[in-house]
């Protein structure tokens, strides 16, 4: 009896082949669109620094039905991400603190904060509208 | 306590943090872009809160610097998943590209 | 067993990976029906091919309990014990049986597991303890002996790695994990789990010796924290939180090292 033992190649589309990795990829893809989307913001701090018209002409800009789809698009995978993120922190947690804590709370707590934190963001932007 | 041969826990943990800024900021950020416009998020307004205020120049450091290296991190380690062996100088662009990105970042509010 | 079958003429549809390494180039399906009997494991099933259809069938198995970890295969996509898995989950529907991914197929549901074994023991998965350390002088606290010489352990200590500790060495997670096909000398889910256990126990002062392999690009540095490795566990292990636990542990050992260079050096 001869060994010939048969490695399998690792196929090019395997994140295709099992819904397990098509979300990771989907997970994974926000980071594309978050980054394209830091550029953005950045691109308006300079904006915001070179003056007025040019801050005016980038918030016009924002509201252009095209960039409007990709901030959704950006939307939807950066609350995947921060789901996914919450779900997984206290997996990260030392293994101490998870048996003391417990990993709902940790993960409850995260994302109460991000709660909190982006209705405090909406909020502060808001108020130029009543002021 | 070893030292590691590679800066890939340097590395590791500001993905983290980017992680942790893009859930705590972002979703606030892209709807308030979305919902309002120029006048409520007026120049003067803004140009006071981050290019005037510390605690507004801060947060947006704080929200797109780590984003920056938490995101490029993830498309470096998305190449290896789509099986593009990027090699030494891919990683030191994409590095590094997140550096040029921080600096500016810092640069342009202060 | 046979009285069940003839009053029963239902039958399902089963198709398996088969590789014979002397006479095939590569592995092609070969498909069987047999009887549909609802409460067969796959593994009864596979023993009712190899026994009434097709001798040369070769698959591995022992407890048929979930307990030996010997018979995990790919069932319709997924990773699983064949002993746990039963027709009628799948029943009018055909199955698709294939030998576990990222491992070199032996003939047909077998693989060659030494690889695996290789890196088990590469993190040095046995108590280490402070007369064997190699390393200087121990960190943690020793617990108490007992006359006899026996380690005294409180249950809360025990709780500590006693989830990382019932792996059972089906394999699943590693057919489970796209880095492993990715990066074929990644040291893997089980055994980098199975590392974390020892260095969470309070016996062990080991820590410092799996260092090396555990935080080497081809340890915990190479997962991407896809999960499924987890998922796919029968034991509930989860080799991904014991993964990521040591990447925020070799962070803050990385953080530290620059802040305390001397005792970095060792
Ligand atoms: S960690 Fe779970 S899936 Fe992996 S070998 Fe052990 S028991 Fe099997």
């Amino acid at each position: 009896m001869s060994r010939r033992p048969y490695v399998r190649p690792m196929p090019g589309n395997w994140f295709m082949k099992h819904p397990a990795y098509r979300f990771y990829m989907l997970r994974e893809s926000s980071c594309v669109f978050n980054l394209l989307y830091c550029i953005n913001l950045l691109n308006g701090l300079f904006k915001l620094a070179a003056g007025p018209d040019a801050w005016n002409a980038w918030m016009t800009m924002q509201g252009n039905p095209l960039m409007v789809v990709f901030a959704l698009v950006t939307l939807g995978l950066t609350l995947i991400h921060t789901i996914t993120f919450a779900n997984m922190a206290p997996r990260v947690a030392p293994q101490q603190v998870r048996k003391a804590v417990g990993d709902m709370p940790i993960r409850n707590g995260l994302l109460g904060g991000v709660v909190v934190v982006n209705i405090v963001i909406i909020a502060l932007a808001a108020m130029g509208g009543t002021a | 306590m070893s030292k590691p041969k590679h800066i890939e826990p340097l590395l590791w943990s500001l993905f983290g943090a980017g992680g942790m800024t893009i859930a705590f900021f972002m979703t606030g950020i892209i709807l308030s872009l979305v919902f309002f416009d120029a006048s409520t998020l007026s120049y003067e307004r803004m140009h006071a809160f981050f290019m005037e205020s510390w605690i507004g120049r801060l947060s947006i450091i704080v929200a797109l610097v780590p984003s920056y290296w938490g995101c490029i991190h993830r498309v470096y380690h998305g190449m290896h998943d789509l099986q593009i062996h990027a090699g030494n100088g891919i990683k030191v662009l994409c590095y590094g590209f997140a550096m040029v990105l921080s600096i500016a970042t810092v640069v342009v509010v202060i | 067993m046979t009285d069940m079958i003839k009053t029963n003429d239902r039958t399902i549809t089963l198709e398996i990976l088969r590789y014979n390494p002397e006479s095939d180039e590569a592995p092609t399906f070969g498909t069987f029906e047999i009887p549909y009997v609802e409460d067969w494991s796959l593994l009864d099933a596979l023993e009712y091919i190899k026994d009434e259809m097709d001798s040369s069938l070769s698959y591995r198995w022992s407890c048929r309990m979930a307990v030996c970890g010997s018979c995990g295969m790919v069932i319709n996509g997924k990773p699983q014990l064949g002993c746990e898995t039963f027709l009628r989950s799948y029943y009018p529907e055909k199955m698709r049986i294939e030998p576990l991914a990222n491992f070199p197929i032996e003939r047909d549901l077998v693989v060659d597991s030494s690889d695996f074994i290789k890196k088990l023991e590469s993190v040095k998965p046995y108590i280490i303890d402070a007369v064997d350390a190699t390393k200087a002088a121990p960190k943690k606290k020793q617990p108490e002996k007992t006359s006899t010489g026996v380690y005294k352990q409180k249950p809360a200590e025990l709780g500590l790695y006693k989830q990382f500790s019932m792996c059972i060495n089906c394999m699943l997670c590693y057919s489970a994990c796209p880095q492993m096909g990715l990066n074929p000398l990644f040291t893997g889910p089980a055994a980098l789990a199975l590392g974390h256990r020892y260095n969470l126990d309070n016996r062990d002062q080991g820590a410092d010796e799996r260092t090396e392999v555990i935080q080497d690009k081809n340890g915990v540095w190479s997962c991407t924290f896809v999960g499924y490795c987890s998922e796919v566990c029968p034991k509930n292990v989860d080799p991904a939180a014991a993964i990521n636990q040591n990447k925020a542990q070799g962070a803050q050992d990385w953080a530290l090292s620059f802040l305390m260079p001397r005792k970095g050096d060792k």
